[in-house]
């Protein structure tokens, strides 16, 4: 039972960051690999509060995840001001994404590869189901705002988008800002639940990891890239005993969700429960009669 | 005061000049034909003037501003709109959700409304709602409302573009090519349905367009263009006798020239 939780709680904590990156990369079309440097940055920020200066868990939360907005800002007038197309932005903030370790690596107050130990525990699972539920709340009315509907006309034809009098940089900003506000998030919660963190928790593989699960959930979606996030997580340990042959298992579910439904498992829709029983209705009143 | 002055414009790509030395206005309420072959920078007169690219060299005013050096949001602010030769609609989303994703004028709530649905915020939200499926209605598209814009048809999907420009409630429509690759029946649908925009939301409208059925149809004024000159610009009469036009479209072999204008004159 106790792993069970275990798995969720982890699956639950890279919902939190894959839903940001869903805003970035299903929303408005532009793909990253290195959002891990915003979860990095908001351990970092929430972590250091609580590790030296005692600071309540959701003040230093608060403050790990805006901190990881902060930095976004920076980091996105360059990039995204340039007008880069999407896969040259990729490889750009990948090249920031690693740079962001080797500064904590090097860094006094993250006592670089050594990182924290023994950060106080404070993610359970109630802070965390609240936490997730907030998250997929406040994306959903995002996205279907004014503000949402401006990151898919982006999406769909930036140049169209343009011409129709959408702030291109303006938006793209704004929805970068909002994704590395959830990863900041994500990252606190991490920090509080591992009670560890060292940068090289940080790489581009769990950059990878989250764009993984956003694709293959289904880009213009977010329930499909929740629950690819919980599936991702799932398959390595359902198949631990194929011991290093799990990872094959996860690679093949990559790449069998790519061949098979290559939007995604949910591209473009979400689970729509209304739409579920109507089906059923009619299922059922098709066998009735 | 013409809605739109276009004064001495000059574009290069790099050593290519584009457009050279173009002037000409438009005025309120005139539906406006550009016409020429092929590369002769018609669709670039309206890359310039909704600020896609920057200006080489003169100005173009708009509603009395002098528009070259803003962004293109700011000048669809102003009230210009427009649709594009090959179609561009936001192709996986359904015809409303096309209209309602340009319809954010209107829309003045802040952020915080929107994250936490307050009141305001869904009281506009549903006055986009009725904005969308009204003017879907109008023009007659409202049975598609729900269809996924990729799977109209082609002439739908035109319409639907004309649909969504209109959305932005512009001053002036620029419309690129809005009968290209239609039959003649649609054509003469499409020459109805721009007339009647035209007279229902009191716009000015400037048409590129290769069919000089829908031209001579519809434009009260028209300007020639051939490889980046005005060659002509008057009615749809004087164009068609106009012997640079002639030229332009057909060549102009010089030991004939007598023959051809005497062909043009009667």
């Amino acid at each position: 039972m106790e792993y069970l939780k275990t798995i969720l709680i982890i699956g639950s904590i890279n919902v939190v960051a894959v839903i940001g990156l869903t805003i970035f990369t299903g929303f408005t079309g532009l793909f990253s690999l290195g959002h891990a440097a915003f979860i990095a940055i908001g351990a970092y920020g929430a972590g250091i509060l609580t590790y030296f200066y005692h600071v309540p868990l959701f003040l230093a939360i608060l403050f790990g995840s805006i901190l990881a907005g902060f930095i976004s800002l920076i980091i996105g007038y360059p990039t995204l001001k340039g007008n880069l197309s999407s896969d040259s932005l990729a490889v750009a903030l990948l090249g920031f994404g690693e740079a962001i370790r080797v500064i904590l690596e090097n860094l006094k107050i993250t006592q670089g590869a050594r990182g924290l130990p023994g950060i106080h525990i404070y993610s359970t699972m109630p802070v965390i189901i609240v936490v997730v539920i907030i998250s997929i709340l406040v994306a959903r009315n995002l996205i279907n705002s004014k503000y949402g509907r401006r990151f898919v006309a982006i999406r769909e034809d930036s140049m169209a988008a343009e011409m129709l009098g959408v702030p291109l940089f303006k938006t793209k900003y704004f929805s970068f800002f909002i994704s590395a506000l959830y990863c900041g998030l994500s990252g606190g919660l991490f920090a509080h639940y591992f009670g560890f963190i060292q940068p090289a928790m940080f790489t581009m593989e769990q950059s990878t990891q989250i764009l993984a699960s956003v694709v293959c959930g289904g880009i213009g979606s977010i329930t499909g890239p929740i629950i690819a996030t919980y599936i991702f997580v799932a398959i390595p340990e359902i198949f631990r005993f194929a011991k290093l042959w799990r990872l094959v298992f996860y690679g093949a579910a990559l790449v069998l969700t790519m061949i098979f439904r290559p939007s995604g498992l949910m591209g473009y829709q979400e689970i729509n429960f209304s739409r579920f029983f109507n089906k059923y209705n009619r299922f059922n009143n098709k066998i009735r009669s | 005061m013409d809605l739109l002055e276009i004064k001495q414009i000059k574009k290069y790509f790099g050593g290519i000049c584009a457009l050279d030395d173009i002037s000409f206005s438009v005025k309120r309420n005139e539906i406006f034909g550009i016409v020429g072959p092929n590369g002769a920078g018609k669709t670039t007169i309206f890359n310039l003037a909704t600020g896609a690219y920057s200006i080489s060299n003169g100005s173009i005013v708009f509603d009395g501003k002098i528009i070259n050096g803003m962004r293109a949001d700011q000048i669809i602010d102003l009230g210009v709109a427009r649709t594009f030769q090959n179609i561009r609609l936001f192709k996986k989303l359904n015809a409303v959700d096309n209209i309602k994703a340009v319809l954010y004028h209107s829309a003045s709530y802040n952020i915080f409304d929107a994250l936490i649905r307050t009141n305001k915020y869904r009281k506009i939200e549903k006055i986009i709602d009725e904005r969308a499926g009204a003017l879907l209605k109008e023009m007659q598209l409202d049975k598609y409302s729900e269809m996924l814009s990729n799977n109209l048809s082609y002439g739908l999907q035109r319409k639907l573009e004309i649909a969504r420009a209109l959305a932005l409630e512009p001053k002036l429509l620029l419309l690129d090519e809005p009968a290209a690759g239609m039959n003649p029946k649609e054509i003469s649908e499409i020459i109805n349905l721009i007339r009647e925009v035209h007279s229902r939301f009191n716009l000015t409208t400037i048409i590129i367009e290769h069919h000089m059925s829908l031209i001579n149809n519809l434009c009260s004024h028209i300007v020639v263009l051939n490889f980046g000159k005005k060659i002509a610009e008057g009615t749809a009469d004087e164009i068609q006798k106009d012997p640079n036009v002639i030229e332009a479209y057909l060549g102009y072999p010089t030991h004939l020239k007598k023959e051809v204008d005497t062909y043009v004159r009667n």
